[in-house]
């Protein structure tokens, strides 16, 4: 007969490779947004990490937001690490820190030929790094 | 020179090399044969160690308190008018602050150890401390050694910190202000969760230092019982510390909830459950002399996992995988080194007594307690297991890159389901195997008959399980076991203790420790799982019909006054408030006056609250001018409520902070957070002014709200001033109470000026625009623009407070345990 042991071992390690297999397979992965467009034109609905920065023009304004009427989503465009520029939807009100943010991620995929976030996550260098001082 | 920030920095130094003396002393006093003159000397070293840690503190206070703004330090976390348990709180907003408070901590439990009697143990301890507190001093060094930076000290000058333009024209140049504490931690919880959590931390390491003495002193059997009554003891302050934490979060943060599966949280969730399952394996070890490699190996991992997520989230490595942000202090290798020298070592300690550590081949049987125990602890691994590998992803991405590969690895999309969706697969198991090893533990040999122990809660279990699943209804398969287990877990839980309690007078605190569990997840199953948002936006508003459906949902935009439905209420926004200082009330914003004093404010009008009368023209001070509070009423036909949602402004950071406000009820809370609001640094775009002549006293419409002058007033300043002002005292009568605007007329020399009143409730701006003698008429003007607004997020969370009762039951029953753990002579 097998020993107790041995059973909860096997039982053991046969859930230690489902966690693993299961985090890689659930694993999301950082990409571009030419990238995200292939993946979406090929049929998947996969969704994706981009990370970039928001869309701003030599004097350092930020171009290319559009608030809904209601100012409950906004659209907004976004430069992945590419160089390349895409509007990207989110259906949340917009961030209060949002225009502050030095570097955007995005998490989402495109719909309906619109990259669509569902969650994004902003570095404001605000107040973790005091590069200045404002006299 | 000795200025503070030089005897800071000098403490610093000594702290670590006292710290390394102290461990050098007590290392070889094992080994010695004057054995007593280096225990003397050790403890002499431990004590100018404290010492200075003491003073490194204290000076560190003195230029966080006194706005010493010549230090970056201060400067970075603090400001003039922060209060000052706010003041106190900066010291560990910083990383440097912080490690100073995990030392602080390490050296009071270390002077438990140095000063109680003498024992190989305490030596040993007070070795592994030694250490410890010698990394951790080097990282606050702030030595540079052949260009290699040795830690970073919190006693930098502002100067040599940021290379600012300013310090070229005037090197000793000294900032005014500070750029304050983060508005996110201006929390009464910033100033008590750090310290337990770091508390937790210091205390942690006494198990770990219990079992590395024992690998070390080659005595596996005397260490159990003081490393458990010590576990016990970090158990229940790091899981008070992160239970403070998941409050914040949610009463304060807005993150949504109380846990959101964040790195950060994740970071100390998963020692946590480590330390759990190795209080359960000392557990089997007291009690069968057996399970010694696996009780050791456990009490190191514990503690190594503390060190591997201060090594996450204090690397910068998580950066774009956390909504909480770090400074790098660019100590990442540093703190790598730490991590693998506590790993080597403790490696090499297993390594050179493996064969020596008791071990036996007897089986546990599967109807003795010790197995559904045993079964226990693996349960706890995996279930955290399942949580510190996804959110290492990065550190993989780190490794394949360190060898020249490319990894581009994120965490998972929707990290709260797939987190969630697999720990309570890991809960019901723990639910039902701690109701069935605590009745075998305890009743086990009452009866050959095992199952019979059970039949009972059984039966109530089926029977009230189902009728919960039927009745909520709950039809996730998920759900259904978890609400089974965790009932069945209070029942056979509750039975053993009350069995106990009636037969022989005696408390099972283990069983009391897991009903609080039960409770806790069943709190949890209900307030996360059917957490439902009321602010659906029924409008019918899409944008945008290329959009999904799914999107522009959750959120509800709220016109001033206007009702519209929110769940079972009516809601209605009632406009913004500012607090009352030493009143606790609230006071509409549009019957404050401006006054260039920072947080006073002249009203406008006659206002009482709570028996007390403040006049027109009186000065009333408010609690702090960064907080807005949105007065927002619910109103369900039978229980009407207010809530004050809360917004704090920083005008050094251009943070903007909302907080919900919660109106709890026992059965479920109501939470209400602001989304946004008009911002008010954003210019307003104004109608076209309209006019009219009118008398003092005269009723006219102001945008359709019938108003009228209700007296003139004159300032001028002094017989030398050529200014003189005249002042229109209006007043207003809309949505259900009374306005004032109180616009000017300046004449300055032969310059005319206005300043205009603006009623932000009301969305108008009121002109005094000309004064008409020949006719006895004023002339009042108005512009309008949108009246005021805000969009809300509202949601329910059935039953939290079976979250928050079942955490205290399961504190209170590890006090107990803790308590009955007798110490004899380690």
């Amino acid at each position: 007969m097998m020993k107790n042991s041995s059973a909860i071992a096997i039982v053991f390690i046969s859930i230690v490779i489902i966690i693993i297999v299961s985090t890689f397979g659930d694993a999301s992965t950082y990409v571009t947004f030419s990238k995200a467009k292939d993946v979406y034109e090929s049929g998947s609905m996969s969704k994706f990490h981009v990370v970039g920065t928001l869309n701003k023009n030599g004097n350092n304004k930020i171009e290319g937001i559009k608030n809904s009427p209601d100012q409950l989503s906004f659209t907004f465009e976004m430069i992945d690490e590419d160089g390349y520029k895409e509007s990207v939807f989110f259906g949340e009100p917009m961030p209060p820190d949002f225009l502050l943010s030095e570097q955007v991620v995005v998490i989402g995929g495109y719909e309906n030929n619109t990259f669509i976030a569902d969650d994004i996550l902003l570095k404001c260098p605000s107040k973790y790094t005091e590069e200045n001082i404002k006299i | 020179m000795f200025t503070v920030g030089n005897i800071g920095h000098l403490l610093v130094i000594s702290s670590f090399v006292f710290s390394l003396s102290f461990l050098i002393g007590y290392l070889i006093s094992e080994k010695e044969q004057y054995k007593d003159d280096w225990i003397r000397f050790s403890k002499f070293s431990y004590l100018l160690h404290s010492l200075s840690i003491f003073g490194v503190i204290i000076c560190l206070y003195i230029i966080l308190i006194t706005d010493n703004f010549l230090y970056y330090y201060a400067f970075q976390h603090t400001s003039i008018l922060l209060p000052i348990y706010y003041k106190i709180s900066s010291l560990w907003e910083g990383q440097e602050g912080s490690f100073l408070l995990w030392m602080f901590w390490n050296v009071i439990i270390g002077l438990y150890f140095s000063f109680k009697p003498i024992s190989k143990w305490s030596v040993s301890i007070m070795v592994v401390i030694g250490f410890t507190q010698l990394l951790l001093s080097s990282m606050i060094l702030g030595v540079v050694f052949y260009d290699v930076k040795i830690g970073s000290s919190p006693f930098i000058l502002l100067k040599d910190a940021i290379s600012a333009p300013i310090f070229q024209i005037d090197p000793n140049y000294i900032p005014e202000d500070g750029t304050g504490l983060n508005p996110l931690l201006q929390n009464y919880w910033m100033v008590i969760h750090p310290p337990t959590l770091f508390l937790g931390f210091a205390v942690s390491i006494i198990p770990f230092s219990y079992a590395i003495s024992s690998l070390r002193l080659k005595d596996y059997k005397s260490w159990i019982i003081p490393a458990k009554k010590w576990l016990v003891l970090s158990i229940i302050i790091l899981g008070i510390g992160i239970m403070m934490g998941a409050y914040w979060a949610y009463e304060t943060l807005n993150f949504g909830g109380y846990w959101n599966w964040d790195p950060v949280e994740n970071a100390v969730y998963v020692p946590w459950l480590f330390l759990v399952a190795s209080l359960h394996s000392i557990i089997l070890t007291q009690k069968n002399r057996q399970y010694y490699k696996m009780s050791l190996i456990l009490c190191v991992l514990s503690f190594v996992l503390i060190l591997y997520s201060t090594f996450l989230t204090r690397s910068g490595i998580l950066g774009d995988s956390s909504v909480h942000s770090f400074t790098d202090l660019g100590l990442s290798g540093q703190l790598l080194i730490y991590l693998f020298t506590f790993i080597i070592i403790s490696c090499y300690l297993f390594f050179i007594r493996w064969e020596n550590i008791p071990y036996s081949e007897k089986e546990a049987k599967v109807y003795n307690a010790d197995f559904w125990l045993y079964i226990g602890v693996f349960t706890l691994i995996l279930m955290s297991f399942q949580v510190i590998f996804p959110t290492s992803i990065p550190v993989y991405n780190a490794i394949v890159e360190f060898f020249g590969g490319f990894s581009n690895l994120a965490p998972p999309i929707e990290k709260e389901i797939f987190y969630s969706s697999a720990q309570i697969w890991f809960a019901s198991s723990l639910a039902v195997l701690s109701s069935i090893a605590q009745v075998l533990w305890w009743r086990g040999n009452e009866t050959n008959e095992k199952f019979a122990l059970f039949s009972k809660s059984l039966i109530i279990t089926m029977i009230l399980s189902a009728a919960i699943i039927l009745l909520y209804p709950i039809n996730k398969p998920s759900y259904m076991v978890l609400i089974t287990a965790s009932v069945f877990s209070i029942f056979s839980n509750g039975g053993v203790l009350y069995y106990f309690y009636n037969k022989r007078d005696l408390i099972s605190s283990g069983s009391i420790s897991h009903v609080g569990l039960a409770i806790m997840l069943i709190g949890i199953l209900f307030s996360s799982g059917y957490s439902s948002i009321q602010s659906k936006n029924y409008t019918g508003l899409v944008w945008n019909s290329d959009f999904p459906d799914e999107v522009n949902n959750d959120n509800m935009l709220l016109f001033l006054n206007e009702e519209r439905k929110i769940g079972r209420y009516e809601a209605k926004y009632l406009g913004t408030r500012k607090k009352v200082k030493n009143y606790g009330a609230y006071i509409n914003s549009n019957y404050l006056e401006f006054i260039p004093i920072i947080n006073k404010y002249i009203i406008k009008k006659d206002i009482e609250f709570d028996g007390n009368i403040f006049y027109e023209n009186d000065t009333i001070e408010i609690d702090n001018n960064d907080i807005t509070y949105f007065e927002i009423s619910f109103d369900d036909g039978s229980s009407p409520i207010t809530l004050f949602p809360k917004v704090q402004t920083d005008s050094n950071s251009d943070m903007i902070v909302f907080s919900p406000d919660v109106n709890n009820d026992f059965l479920e809370d109501f939470y209400v957070h602001v989304r946004t609001y008009p911002d008010p640094d954003q210019e307003v775009i104004w109608s076209n002014k309209d006019s009219v002549n009118v008398k003092i006293d005269e009723i006219f419409y102001l945008n359709d709200f019938v108003s009228s002058i209700q007296s003139i007033n004159t300032k001028s300043n002094g017989i030398n001033s050529n200014q003189f002002l005249v002042e229109a005292n209006i007043r207003i009568q809309a949505e259900g109470q009374e306005y004032v605007a109180r616009p000017a007329y300046i004449i300055d020399d032969n310059q005319v000026g206005f300043i205009p009143d603006i009623i932000d409730d009301l969305g108008i701006k009121v002109y005094l625009s000309e004064i008409l003698p020949k006719e006895d008429k004023f002339k009042i003007s108005f512009e309008t623009t949108q009246k005021n607004w805000v969009i809300i997020e509202a949601s329910k969370k059935p039953l939290i407070n079976l979250m928050w009762i079942g955490f205290f039951i399961m504190i209170f029953g590890l006090s107990l345990s803790f308590n009955k753990i007798k110490l004899t002579n380690v």
